[in-house]
C-alpha cells in the first residue's frame, strides 16, 4: 500500500516539473534567429521639415561562420521623427525581425545637435531599460549617420571598429576621450563638472575613421572644440589613462618619453590674502622612446625636468583656455563644493567670484627611468 | 552567538540594499542623511543587542510560548496579530519590489501576475517547511551569494569611473538635521534578529551575546549602508541621482566585467539579490505564518493527517500579493515601504516593552 502511495508521488512530483516547463513558454521569448542585434545608433539633425532627429540605425547581419563570411557584414536603416523611439517604431515596420539593444555599445551624435539640448536626447537611452548604462557617447563628424556607415578595412565580423576605439580593450591612445553614458549624464546634470565627447571624423572615401578631437559640452554655452594636444593634456589631468607619450623638442634635441605610469592631484586654496590658487601636482613616470641624438644616461634627470617645464606650459595654456570660456571639464567646480561646508549661494559664488579670478600653480614632475634598449 | 543568528541578520541586512533603503535615504541627501545614518547604527545597534540579550536567556523558546506562559491571554492575541501583519507586509514589499525589477530588468513581457505567482510557488513551499530547515536553506544562501555581492559592493567603490568628488560633495551637506524616514529605513537593517521570535524555537543551545557579535553586525551593516548610500552618489552624481527609480540596480548597470562572462554587471548583480531576497521573504513569511498559527487556528480543517490552516494563510498571502501589485505603482511602493520602515520602531518599543515584562515575570 504504502510502495503504492511513494509511487504515485513520484508521478505526482514528475508531472508537476514536467508540467511547470511548459510554463516557461512566457516572457515573450524569441529565439536569436527572430532577432536583429543592433550595434549602433546615431542621431542627426533632421533634414525635412517637421521632423526633429534622424535615426541610424547600424545592424549586424547574422552569417553561418565567421570564415565563411565574406559579403556585407551590416546593414543600415534611416528614418526621421520628431522623437527618437518614434523613429526607432517607425523603422520596426522595414524589417521582418525583432530588435535586439542588448549589443549597442555607442551613441553617436551628429555635430550639427550639438547645440541643442543633449539631455533630451540621451533621455532614452536612460529611461529604456535595454539600452545599456555601460555604452560609449561620442559626436559624430561631419555626421552620425556616416560615421556608423564607415566600415574601416580592419574591421572583422564580431569586432566592431565603433566599440574597440573606446573599450580600452583594442587601441588605447591618449587622444581618445571615452565617455560612458552614465558618466555623460552625471556630468551633464552636476553643476561644476562639463562632459567631454570625443569626435569621430570620417574623410570624405568613407574608409578611415579618425578619433583625436572632442568636444566641451558645459551647460547654456556653446561647445568648446580642443585639438588633439589639448585632448592629450587633458586626459593626461583627468586621471584616467594609462600610457601617454611626451613629443619634447629641447633646442636641436627631440625626444619621445612613453608615459607609463600617471598620476594627477590637486587642491583649490582660498586665502584672503593671494586670492584663490588651485596647486596641482602631476607626476609622470616613463622612459624614451626615440631620440634623434645619442642620450647619455647622465642627462636623464635633466631632460625630464625640462619635459616637465614643457608640459606645465600646456597645461597652463589649457587652464587658460577653459577658464577664458568658461567651462569646467575637469570638475574643478566639484571639487570646491566637495570641500567646502554647504550653504545656499556656494555655487554662485564660485562661478562669479571664484573661477574667473583662479590660478594655477601646476608642478609637474617627469621621471624618465631609462633611456630604452640603447643609449 | 551561533552561526544562524548571523545569516538572519546578514540576510535582512543584504535584501535592504536593493529595497527601497538607499532611495529613502538619497531622497533625503539634502537634508540629513548623513547624520541620519550616523545616528541609526548606534540605535539599530542597542536595539539588535537587546533582543539578542533576551533570547538568549531563554534557550530554544519563541515568543509566542513565552507570552504564553507570562502574558495576558487577550493582550498576547491583539500583539501577535499585529506583529503577523507586519511580517507578512515585509515580506510583501520585498516580493513586490523584486517583482518590479523582474519585470523591468529581465522580462518585459512578461505578465507580472505572472512572475509574483511564480516567485510564491516556491515560497509556498518553502515557508511551510520546518523552522530549522529554513535556516539551513538560509545559510546555503547566504555563503554562495555574499562572497559575489561583496565583490559587487568592492568594485563599485574601487573602479575607475566612482568619483570620490561627488561623495565628498555629499558629505558637505552634513550640517542638516536628521530625518525620521531615513533614520528608520537605516536602522532597519540592523533588525534581522528580530526573525528570532520564531527562530529562537530551533536555537536551543546557550547563546550568548557579546562585544564581538555586536562588533561584527555593526561592521557588516555599516558596510551596507555606506555602499547603498555612498555607492549610487559615486557613479551616478549627487544631483542627478534623485532622478534614479531603483539606486542599487542602476549602479550596477555602471559597472563592467570586462573579461567576465556576463559582461553587464547589473545581470549578475539582479541573480545574487534574488537569491538574498528570496530567502528574505522565506523568513518573513515563515515567522508570519508560524505567528499567524498562534492566533488562529482550526482545529478540523484536517485532511488525511495534515492541518491545513497554514496553506489557508498562504493562500490569503498569495491573494493579496497578486492584488496589491497589480494595484501599486513604482512611486507607491516607496512611499509604502517608507511607511513600513517608520512604523517598525514603534512595533521594536513595543516587543521590548513586552520582553521587560516577561524577564521580570520569569524571575520572580
Amino acid at each position: 500500500m504504502s510502495i503504492w502511495i511513494r509511487k504515485a508521488k513520484l508521478v505526482l512530483f514528475a508531472l508537476i516539473l514536467v508540467g511547470s516547463s511548459l510554463l516557461q513558454t512566457g516572457c515573450g521569448f524569441k529565439d536569436i534567429d527572430k532577432r536583429l542585434f543592433v550595434l549602433g545608433i546615431g542621431v542627426d539633425q533632421a533634414k525635412s521639415k517637421g521632423n526633429r532627429y534622424k535615426v541610424t540605425l547600424k545592424l549586424a547581419l547574422p552569417s553561418g561562420s565567421l570564415k565563411e563570411s565574406t559579403g556585407e557584414m551590416y546593414s543600415y536603416l534611416t528614418k526621421e521623427s520628431t522623437k527618437i523611439a518614434d523613429a526607432i517604431r517607425q523603422l520596426k515596420t522595414q524589417v521582418d525581425k525583432e530588435f535586439d539593444f542588448g549589443h549597442l555599445k555607442t551613441i553617436v551624435i551628429g555635430k550639427e545637435l550639438l547645440k541643442s539640448d543633449l539631455s533630451e536626447i540621451t533621455d532614452i537611452f536612460l529611461r529604456r531599460r535595454d539600452f545599456q548604462r555601460i555604452s560609449w557617447v561620442a559626436i559624430g563628424e561631419p555626421t552620425a549617420e556616416k560615421v556608423l556607415k564607415t566600415e574601416p578595412k580592419s574591421e572583422m565580423p564580431a569586432s566592431v571598429a565603433l566599440f574597440n576605439f573606446f573599450a580600452e580593450t583594442g587601441v588605447e591612445s591618449p587622444y581618445i576621450v571615452n565617455t560612458y553614458l552614465f558618466d555623460f549624464r552625471r556630468k551633464m546634470m552636476e553643476h561644476g563638472i562639463d562632459p567631454v565627447l570625443a569626435i569621430m571624423k570620417v574623410d570624405k572615401k568613407r574608409t578611415k575613421m579618425m578619433v583625436n578631437h572632442s568636444v566641451v559640452l558645459a551647460k547654456d554655452k556653446e561647445p568648446l572644440e580642443l585639438n588633439p594636444r589639448q585632448t592629450k593634456v587633458f586626459n593626461i589631468l583627468r586621471n584616467n589613462l594609462k600610457k601617454a607619450e611626451l613629443i619634447i623638442k629641447k633646442e636641436d634635441l627631440e625626444y619621445i618619453i612613453s608615459i607609463d605610469s600617471l598620476k594627477t592631484n590637486y587642491k583649490i586654496l582660498t586665502s584672503a590674502s593671494s586670492g584663490p590658487v588651485i596647486k596641482m601636482n602631476v607626476d609622470l613616470v616613463g622612459i624614451i622612446e626615440e631620440s634623434d641624438h645619442y642620450i647619455n644616461s647622465k642627462r636623464l634627470t635633466e631632460l625630464g625636468d625640462y619635459a616637465g617645464k614643457e608640459v606645465e606650459k600646456w597645461i597652463q595654456d589649457l587652464f587658460l583656455h577653459f577658464q577664458e570660456k568658461k567651462v569646467d571639464p575637469l570638475g574643478f567646480g566639484l571639487r570646491y563644493k566637495a570641500t567646502r561646508l554647504h550653504k545656499k549661494n556656494l555655487f554662485t559664488e564660485w562661478e562669479q567670484e571664484v573661477y574667473p579670478n583662479l590660478k594655477l600653480d601646476v608642478t609637474v614632475n617627469v621621471g624618465i627611468k631609462s633611456t630604452g634598449v640603447i643609449e | 552567538m551561533s552561526r544562524y543568528f548571523y545569516y538572519l541578520t546578514f540576510i535582512n541586512t543584504i535584501a535592504s540594499l536593493v529595497a527601497s533603503m538607499p532611495k529613502i535615504l538619497l531622497m533625503n541627501r539634502e537634508g540629513g542623511a548623513i547624520v541620519s545614518i550616523l545616528i541609526s547604527i548606534p540605535l539599530g545597534l542597542v536595539v539588535c543587542y537587546l533582543i539578542g540579550r533576551f533570547y538568549q536567556a531563554f534557550p530554544g523558546k519563541g515568543l509566542p510560548e513565552l507570552m504564553d506562559d507570562y502574558i495576558p491571554k487577550f493582550f498576547k492575541i491583539l500583539f501577535l496579530l499585529v506583529i503577523g501583519i507586519v511580517w507578512f507586509a515585509a515580506g510583501l514589499l520585498s516580493v513586490i519590489t523584486y517583482s518590479f525589477f523582474i519585470k523591468r530588468f529581465l522580462s518585459p513581457n512578461a505578465n507580472l501576475i505572472y512572475i509574483v505567482s511564480l516567485i510564491l510557488l516556491f515560497i509556498y513551499y518553502g515557508a511551510l517547511m520546518k523552522t530549522k530547515n529554513i535556516l539551513y536553506v538560509l545559510e546555503i544562501i547566504f555563503v554562495l551569494a555574499a562572497p559575489m555581492i561583496l565583490l559587487l559592493i568592492s568594485k563599485a567603490f574601487t573602479n575607475n569611473y566612482f568619483e570620490m568628488d561627488f561623495v565628498r560633495e555629499s558629505i558637505m551637506h552634513i550640517q542638516n538635521y536628521p530625518n525620521y524616514n531615513a533614520v528608520c529605513a537605516a536602522a532597519f537593517i540592523f533588525w534581522g534578529p528580530a526573525n528570532l521570535l520564531i527562530f529562537n524555537r530551533v536555537l536551543k543551545k546557550k547563546q550568548s551575546m557579546t562585544w564581538k557579535s555586536i562588533c561584527t553586525i555593526g561592521l557588516v551593516g555599516t558596510i551596507v549602508l555606506l555602499a547603498g548610500y555612498f555607492g549610487p552618489i559615486g557613479m551616478l552624481g549627487f544631483e542627478s541621482i534623485g532622478m534614479v527609480v531603483n539606486p542599487g540596480m542602476t549602479t550596477a548597470d555602471t559597472m563592467v566585467f570586462r573579461y567576465g562572462i556576463i559582461e553587464r554587471v547589473l545581470f549578475v548583480a539582479l541573480m545574487f539579490f534574488l537569491t538574498i531576497t528570496f530567502a528574505s521573504i522565506l523568513t518573513h513569511w515563515h515567522v508570519a505564518v508560524e505567528v499567524f498559527k498562534k492566533v488562529v487556528y482550526f482545529k478540523k480543517l484536517r485532511w488525511r493527517k495534515h492541518n491545513l490552516t497554514p496553506h489557508l494563510f498562504l493562500i490569503v498571502f498569495w491573494i493579496t500579493s497578486v492584488k496589491v501589485v497589480t494595484y501599486l505603482t513604482e512611486y507607491q511602493l516607496v512611499k509604502y515601504t517608507s511607511y513600513f520602515y517608520n512604523i517598525f520602531p514603534f512595533l521594536l518599543s513595543a516587543m521590548l516593552l513586552v520582553f521587560w515584562v516577561i524577564r521580570r515575570r520569569a524571575k520572580a
